[in-house]
């Protein structure tokens, strides 16, 4: 490990050799440009020969320091500090901001399939107004109610909930839990953000065009996706919402790249691995995958494109007949597509979920003021996850048309990977025992992550079973199940996150009343809208239906439909009180100090919100684990990772003179 | 409310116990294996074996945004079928003319199976994807493009169900209902019998 990079480097006096100090080594005079203090050397820019942009290269020891840096004082322009920023904590709130406005898109989308599938054939006089192009006569398009479905999909899983977790929170609190002062790769940083932007502004502009955005469902499986004549939405929206996803893509990489080598590089001294928050474990493992899931959609994406407009055959086979047309394309397979898709998709579940299982982790320790329970356990199974993932794609595609004995194989893998979710169900269960619970939002939202999470993870159990899934395949029951286990699982995560991290961006609280509030609507809105599509599953509700009134089965499934829509609109409204809150609150929330929740990780040891550089003054020291929660002879029941380690001064206690074992 | 933060005192300091977390990696562990097992032979038994040899073959293939049913006439034997041969009013299976084995080929809308009689069905697609889907039979398998796929099951009782598509299709993927009949043996070969080869139409 690179030891932090400002840890040690000083004088004979003491006086530290900072870069912009102005020091001697020699006969050589001038400013410290740079510090490479695993190596001992620094960089100076001789002043005589500045003209000429002369740099050299002296060893520490060699230095004596005439003039200490002056502290940084740091005055840039509005432009290079809140837009186009290099600062991790600035990018990570844009990313934030940015992944919350998407939500409430998102979620208008929601609402919209709702609306159709609650009252089919009804017409909406309001809703036609809204939204013109996609109703006729005041009834939705089916065209347009697919464009919906696969927009909501997309925008939340690619541009909310990955988004959010590993941009926002990534980039925020990466760099504070480990003791860095930014990113390895800050200019990178910001580009990450910077592509994001346009990939969302081709997403949306999709919306816009003839045909109207894609429609093939965020899976976007060919030879649907890949002939423009097979569908409206497989026109032009189609080929925008590759686009859009390519360059998310590059972002995401930029994003993840970063983000493991931060972590492996830039970790304070003492920050072992073995020390690190289970926040930051969730997050590294998350960026491993997505840095090996990602280039494979990427991959896919640009030969789809290819097949659509360079009349390429990788995913349309010879002899298809589309619109009274047969097309020229010869000896593509549309599976290759799907073993393509799902190699990132079953990945990218788990990008969204490890780093809420990291957050909420930190939150249930410090919250319940109690360490966490079976850290390597945790710190395993994370990683198992992380393993197992690449492992289980093909439990998407029981009935694609594979050999069934591949799904022997991917069921076998799909329900192991339920052992190492177990394992974290109950160390999280474990913690919770003999804690001293504070019935936070986040820890509501913490609490409600677990019940979630368990929810939707035992109905992954009936859907890994191939003889089961062939049922429940493409029914609602597979829509129930994600959107526990990955959809609301991540959002809770994103809650807790939000209403425990608020304090620290912006130095202020949110509102507890009505934070816990907005849990106990939402939590309820979440049950009552998406467990009884475990019902309209069992009937064999297909997905992506526009309508249930066609089918003589799906007849009876009428009331249940309203029932999960008046729900949805109860949990859709609910989230405006999170909005108010989280505006109002930005402004005019209680000033928080440094350390609002008693908590044991860096980001606390530094003022709320931080400021640039992280650490005001030399970077911490980490002495301990993050877990050093109501040890028993502390003075206080939580001990900050950075006070070193002593013998306990209770004599005769039972612990006295055992040490933490980190 | 039992560990809520009341008074004094404080959470207890434990987090490792590697007994009870050995107890709860491998109980699960043992019970996921024993579902694998259990799930495997019902997999096996349900798609590894062949179908029995007396069982009925039928070609069924999807479009957008209906299902076609094909049986192969007297010959036994299935009539090969072009894309470029599809006319939608005269010829929607796009049958061969050329081919003998396909001019005694019989085509239906509507899927006509015997009740306690296997049958195996040929899965096929014309352009995109679908999933020929029998929620009443726990039927379902994607038909692809390019593919031909196979599966076999037994109808235990007559009636009438519906075909679903589960598998986006398009704009009338949520239209794409199909009809299965299932007739007593002496029922169905009455109907097969009224049935003229779908390449010589009514007079």
């Amino acid at each position: 490990m690179v030891e932090g990079t400002e840890h040690g480097l000083r004088d004979a006096q003491g006086r530290r050799i900072a870069p912009g100090a102005k020091v001697r080594s020699g006969e050589l005079q001038g400013t410290v440009a740079r510090v490479e203090p695993a190596y001992g050397v620094l960089t100076i820019v001789t002043e005589a020969a500045r003209a000429g942009k002369t740099e050299r290269m002296v060893r520490a020891s060699t230095v004596e320091v005439l003039e200490e840096a002056p502290p940084r004082p740091h005055h840039e322009p509005f432009i290079r500090r809140y837009i186009f920023s290099l600062d991790h904590k600035v990018i990570g709130i844009q990313y934030l901001f940015t992944s919350l406005l998407l939500a409430l898109v998102g979620g208008v989308l929601a609402m919209l399939i709702r609306l159709q599938l609650g009252w089919p054939g009804v017409r909406w006089g309001l809703a036609a107004a809204l939204f013109p192009g996609g109703f006729a006569g005041g009834q939705m398009k089916p065209d347009f109610y697919l464009a919906v479905v696969t927009m909501h999909g997309t925008i939340m899983i690619f541009f909310v909930l990955t988004t959010v977790l590993s941009g926002g929170f990534g980039n925020f609190l990466i760099p504070l839990q480990i003791g860095a002062r930014d990113m390895a790769f800050p200019w990178m940083n910001m580009m990450s953000y910077w592509l994001l932007v346009p990939a969302i502004v081709v997403l949306m502009a999709s919306f816009f065009v003839t045909g109207g955005a894609a429609g093939g469902g965020w899976t976007s499986y060919p030879p649907l996706s890949a002939i423009p004549a097979a569908a409206p939405g497989s026109g032009l929206g189609q080929t925008l919402w590759l686009i859009a996803l390519a360059i998310l893509i590059v972002a995401l990489l930029f994003g993840s790249l970063n983000y493991i080598t931060t972590i492996l590089q830039l970790r304070t001294r003492g920050m072992s691995m073995m020390r690190l928050p289970l926040t930051v474990w969730g997050l590294f493992v998350t960026a491993v995958l997505m840095l090996l899931s990602f280039p494979v959609l990427f991959a896919a994406a640009i030969m789809l494109l290819f097949d659509r407009l360079a009349g390429t055959s990788f995913f349309v086979p010879a002899g298809v007949y589309v619109g009274g047309q047969v097309l020229t394309h010869t000896g593509g397979n549309p599976l290759l597509w799907q073993h393509l898709f799902w190699f990132l998709g079953h990945p990218e579940v788990y990008v969204l979920i490890l780093p809420a299982m990291g957050m909420v982790s930190d939150i249930m320790a410090s919250q319940g003021r109690k360490p966490i329970f079976g850290y390597p356990f945790m710190v395993g199974s994370m990683a198992a996850i992380g393993i197992l993932s690449f492992l289980v794609w093909a439990h998407h595609m029981y009935t694609s048309g594979m050999h069934p004995l591949v799904a022997m194989a991917f069921m076998t893998t799909t329900l192991a990977i339920a052992v190492p979710s177990a394992i974290k169900t109950f160390n999280w269960l474990a913690t919770l025992w003999r804690a001293r619970i504070q019935f936070t939002p986040q820890m509501l939202f913490s609490i409600g992550f677990v019940s979630l999470f368990v929810t939707g993870g035992l109905t992954g159990i009936f859907l890994a079973q191939p003889p089961v899934d062939t049922y429940m395949h493409d029914t609602y029951f597979v829509v129930a199940h994600f959107h526990f286990v990955m959809a609301s699982a991540a959002l809770f995560g994103v809650f807790a996150g939000i209403y425990h991290w608020f304090p620290k961006m912006f130095g202020r609280f949110m509102n507890e009343r009505l934070g816990k509030l907005h849990f106990w609507l939402t939590f309820i809105g979440i049950y009552a809208t998406f467990f009884p599509m475990h019902f309209a599953g069992f009937a064999g509700m297909m997905r992506r239906i526009y309508s249930t009134q066609v089918y003589g089965f799906l007849q009876g499934l009428a009331p249940l439909n309203v029932f999960i829509s008046v729900a949805a609109f109860g949990l859709g409204l609910a989230q405006l009180l999170f909005v108010y809150n989280f505006l109002y609150s930005l402004r005019r929330g209680p000033v928080a100090d440094r350390n609002p929740w008693g908590a044991t990780t860096l980001e606390w040891e530094t003022p709320s919100p931080p400021p640039h550089g992280n650490f005001p003054d030399e970077l911490p020291v980490v002495h301990r684990w993050a877990y050093d929660y109501s040890l028993p002879g502390a003075p206080d029941d939580f001990v900050p990772q950075t006070v070193p380690l002593r013998p306990a001064p209770v004599a005769g206690g039972q612990d006295a003179d055992r040490e933490p074992p980190r | 409310m039992r560990f809520a933060a009341r008074g004094p005192g404080r959470a207890v300091y434990f987090h490792d116990h590697r007994r009870l977390e050995l107890t709860y990696t491998i109980i699960p562990a043992i019970a996921l294996a024993i579902m694998v097992a259990a799930s495997g032979v019902v997999w096996a038994r349900v798609r590894l074996g062949a179908p029995p040899a007396d069982a009925l073959t039928v070609d069924v293939r999807g479009e957008q945004f209906a299902w076609l049913a094909r049986y192969p006439g007297p010959d036994g034997r299935f009539g090969r079928v072009d894309p470029r041969r599809i006319d939608a009013r005269t010829n929607p299976m796009g049958l061969d003319p050329d081919d003998p084995a396909a001019r005694d080929d019989v085509v239906s809308r509507t899927l006509h199976l015997v009740a306690g009689r296997p049958v195996r069905v040929q899965l096929r697609s014309t352009g995109v994807l679908h999933s020929f889907f029998i929620p009443e039979f726990r039927v379902k398998q994607d038909t692809v493009p390019g593919m031909t796929l196979e599966i076999w099951f037994i109808p235990t009782r007559e009636g009438q169900f519906e075909i679903a598509c589960a598998e986006l299709c398009g704009i009338g993927h949520y239209a794409m209902r199909g009809q299965v009949v299932v007739h007593s043996p002496a029922a169905f070969e009455a109907w097969l019998a009224q049935q003229r080869p779908a390449l010589s139409p009514a007079p």
